[in-house]
């Protein structure tokens, strides 16, 4: 079974122009040890799908509908402070984007750390201390500088000490909200290489949201493409970027610069993403797409099951895997 | 003075008394003064003189030391003018001569000035003889900027020499027309900087800055005003760099107006139109009234660039100027750019920390390490055949998209230092799996070791075959991750 099923999630925000349908109708799973990486860009309500999972809403955010099912117990219906006993930071946490900036900038390191150990469960303050200096040394960060202050630790540091936040309770899934945003290439790969280490050494399971589709390639299991509050592809990744079947898929794979190729001209998806207010039923991206046609405008294409374990929301998934062959 | 009684007499000397002593405690001030003033000169000694320079422009001393000290020395000196003035009164002239004072403002104005003399004439003697005009659009000279950091009095008192970001150290380049140089590197490693003193922005502490053969680095900001439209910028934020009250026809045609380039507001309007349909901003009409907030990541941009553009310079620097966008809209906009340069032979200075974006729109590329230029050359090449292992090391951590990709690689150790206080030798040492004992003594010249190719390193040989052979670094070492 699954560690984490999400069935129809639904959450929209209240706004003085209508609801904004942001996280519109999402499905997925992910097993144990298992990476998924959601792929979006700006506003596609990837970090709202974040928040959802662990119920962490602004007060004008509401769950319109569906389920997420942790080892088989729904969070939905749960009260706060059940939530907060049960689920957050002991089997699901969350390493907020801009993590570097969620530091307290007043208290030392360690003892934030320490802090989410004591507050969370039953144990004594040092043996926190000796948790909180393990954790620093896994995630490389010499343990003596655990009494330092936020702003003696350099960027990666910071998000290294939040990855070990984080872990501090051990928990089952971390949800990594655009990990290594801000962080020089040098310094993300590192982080990459220590989430991963992690995931094979205490088989946790990761969600990663990101914008950066190289950086999910590199880490994740499974992918999903997500533009304007759904998923328009999921599955494997091996199969969505060995053969991406949504003309969004293969127009953001166009667009991305990729170091190994040689000099080559970029090509944009001309337009821009669609406002979430009151979306009539249509597919989403038909305004920018090159296959769109008629039915595309008037009919919301389902999430379609194309190959094993390979899902896409595209009317036309059929031919564009015969024009591109075995993909692109 | 005989006919004066006891008694005065008695005052007249206590008031003597007095009168000296006022007069050894006011030398002594200046002279402790003037101390201070030495120590601190001293202080900056040690330095080079490109170092201490930059020291008294940035922390104001060249004006501030002898401005105060001749506030002493003038207080002093009226000080023994009062008391000559007093004794003069009562008869008691003597011969007071205002010898402390004139050695105070000898302090105060000679000896920083002759330091500052010798410092300035050596310095001058010691910078490169201007560079002959060339072809370049933009060339940077031996570019040195530092800026000083805060230093409390306590330091100067220790004498603590003052300190300085080294934020760019002897940088040279040329950018010929119709050409896209790339600088590239991580935070903190000046590309920012060199990109903001080529706009005088900001002063070089050392170094020229020619503009198609003038030297704008030494120019005054009057005479800089005319050169100004001709070297354009697009900044890395457009959500920050539009001004959000102005509508886009205000925004592009400001600079217009600003120098004089238009006579009427149909012509401004006519070019206007004409630069947004350039920048894909189409019907142009439909969006000259439009605010930035109705705009999009990518048209706001464009925005900027067509700011930039209707100016028509020759010249456009470019901060990351898609780092904030969308991955699916970046393309418009580089292609916008690109299009202008083919269209107007523009050349344009791209400041960016994207390896695999610069390979695609770049056609020269710097990689910048601590402030100075570790390699460079044809992009494709620097890019895809690294020679320096810091551009090894930066290659090889870019992530692809492609899950079936050998996995990236960590081939440098720790992070980029500071800039206060740099490693000596190669800056690079630090964190360098080649690295011998020779780096970090002797600092590696920026060589050209093939056809356009150049690199800062004494094992490029080394770490280039390791790069080929697609190992982490030398035979046998085992790079931290």
């Amino acid at each position: 079974m699954a560690l984490l099923k999400v069935e129809g999630l639904k959450m929209y925000y209240g706004t003085s122009e209508g609801e904004v349908r942001a996280v519109d109708g999402i499905d997925f799973e992910v097993g144990e040890g298992e990476i998924l990486g959601i792929v979006g860009e700006s506003g596609c309500g990837k970090s709202s799908l974040a928040s959802t999972l662990l119920k962490l809403l602004p007060s004008n955010g509401r769950i319109a509908d569906g389920k997420v099912l942790l080892d088989g117990e729904d969070l939905i219906p749960m009260s706060d402070s059940e939530i907060r006993r049960k689920v957050r930071w002991t089997k699901v946490s969350l390493v907020p984007q801009g993590a570097m900036n969620a530091l307290n900038p007043v208290f030392r390191v360690g003892d934030q750390i320490a802090e989410a150990i004591t507050v969370h469960t039953d144990v004594s303050n040092s043996d926190a201390k000796a948790r909180t200096a393990e954790l620093l040394k896994l995630v490389g960060v010499d343990p003596t500088r655990g009494r330092h202050f936020p702003h003696e630790f350099s960027g990666g540091m910071k998000q290294r000490a939040m990855i070990a936040m984080a872990l501090a309770l051990s928990p089952k899934l971390v949800i990594a909200d655009e990990p290594t945003t801000a962080l020089d290439v040098i310094v993300q790969a590192g982080i990459i290489r220590l989430l991963m280490s992690i995931r094979n050494e205490f088989k946790t399971s990761f969600i990663l949201i990101s914008h950066d589709l190289a950086l999910v390639a590199q880490m994740s299991d499974k992918t999903a493409i997500m533009y304007a509050g759904k998923f328009v592809e999921y599955g494997d990744s091996t199969a969505i970027y060995g053969t991406p079947l949504h003309p969004y898929t293969i127009g953001m794979i166009g667009a991305f610069a990729d170091i190994r190729k040689p000099k080559e001209k970029l090509v944009s998806i001309p337009g821009s993403p669609p406002k979430l207010i009151d979306p009539p039923p249509s597919c989403r991206f038909n305004p920018r797409c090159p296959y769109a046609a008629d039915i595309c405008r008037t009919k919301e294409p389902p999430l379609e099951e194309a190959m094993p374990g390979h899902y896409v929301a595209c009317h036309f998934w059929k031919e564009i895997k015969e024009r591109t062959g075995t993909g692109t | 003075m005989s006919d004066l009684n006891e008694g005065t007499r008695r005052e007249l000397a206590k008031l003597k008394r007095r009168l000296t002593l006022a007069r050894i405690v006011a030398s002594l001030a200046l002279f402790v003064w003037c101390g201070a003033c030495l120590a601190l000169e001293l202080g900056y000694a040690p330095l080079s003189i490109g170092a201490q320079r930059a020291a008294y422009v940035n922390e104001g001393a060249l004006f501030l030391i002898p401005a105060v000290a001749t506030g002493f020395a003038l207080h002093a000196v009226g000080n023994l003018r009062n008391a000559a003035q007093r004794e003069d009164i009562l008869g008691l002239k003597k011969k007071v001569s205002p010898v402390w004072g004139v050695l105070g403002l000898v302090f105060a104005f000679v000896v920083p000035g002759v330091v500052l003399f010798l410092s300035g004439g050596s310095a001058k003697k010691m910078d490169p003889p201007p560079a002959p005009p060339s072809n370049a659009v933009l060339m940077v000279d031996h570019l040195t900027k530092y800026f000083g950091v805060r230093r409390t009095f306590v330091d100067s008192l220790k004498r603590a020499p003052p300190g300085f970001v080294h934020a760019v150290d002897d940088v040279s380049f040329s950018i010929d027309r119709g050409e896209i140089f790339g600088l590239a590197g991580e935070s903190g490693s000046g590309k920012t900087t060199v990109l903001r003193t080529a706009l005088m922005l900001t002063p070089p502490s050392r170094g020229s800055i020619f503009f198609e053969g003038v030297d704008i680095s030494r120019m005054s900001t009057g005479d800089l005003k005319k050169y100004r439209p001709k070297i354009q910028v697009v900044f890395q934020d457009p959500y920050e760099s539009v001004n959000p009250r102005m509508p886009v026809f205000d925004i592009v045609s400001e600079g217009l107006f600003i120098n004089h380039l238009v006579s009427s507001r149909e012509e401004a309007v006519d070019r206007v139109l004409k630069v947004l349909s350039e920048v894909q901003m189409t019907p142009p009409e439909e969006y000259l009234y439009r605010y930035p907030h109705e705009l999009s990541g990518g048209q706001r941009q464009r925005v900027a660039i067509a700011r930039a553009l209707v100016l028509d310079p020759d010249l456009i620097l470019a901060d990351e100027p898609v780092s904030m966008l969308d991955v699916s809209i970046r393309a418009e906009v580089i292609n916008v750019l690109l299009a202008a340069r083919d269209r107007r032979n523009i050349s344009i200075l791209m400041v960016t920390h994207d390896l695999a974006l610069s390979k695609d729109m770049v056609d020269d590329l710097a990689i910048m390490y601590l402030g100075k230029i570790v390699e460079s050359g044809p992009a494709t090449e620097v890019v895809a055949t690294p020679y320096h292992p810091y551009t090894h090391a930066l290659t090889a951590a870019v992530p692809v998209p492609d899950p079936q990709a050998p996995k990236i690689r960590v081939l440098a150790r720790g992070e980029i230092p500071t800039n206060i206080a740099p490693p000596p030798g190669c800056r690079f040492h630090p964190r360098c799996p080649f690295a011998q004992p020779v780096c970090s003594e002797k600092e590696p010249p920026l060589e050209e070791v093939a056809p356009g190719r150049k690199v800062a390193c004494h094992f490029w040989k080394e770490a280039h075959e390791s790069f080929m052979k697609g190992l982490d670094g030398p035979a046998g070492t085992n790079v931290a991750t």
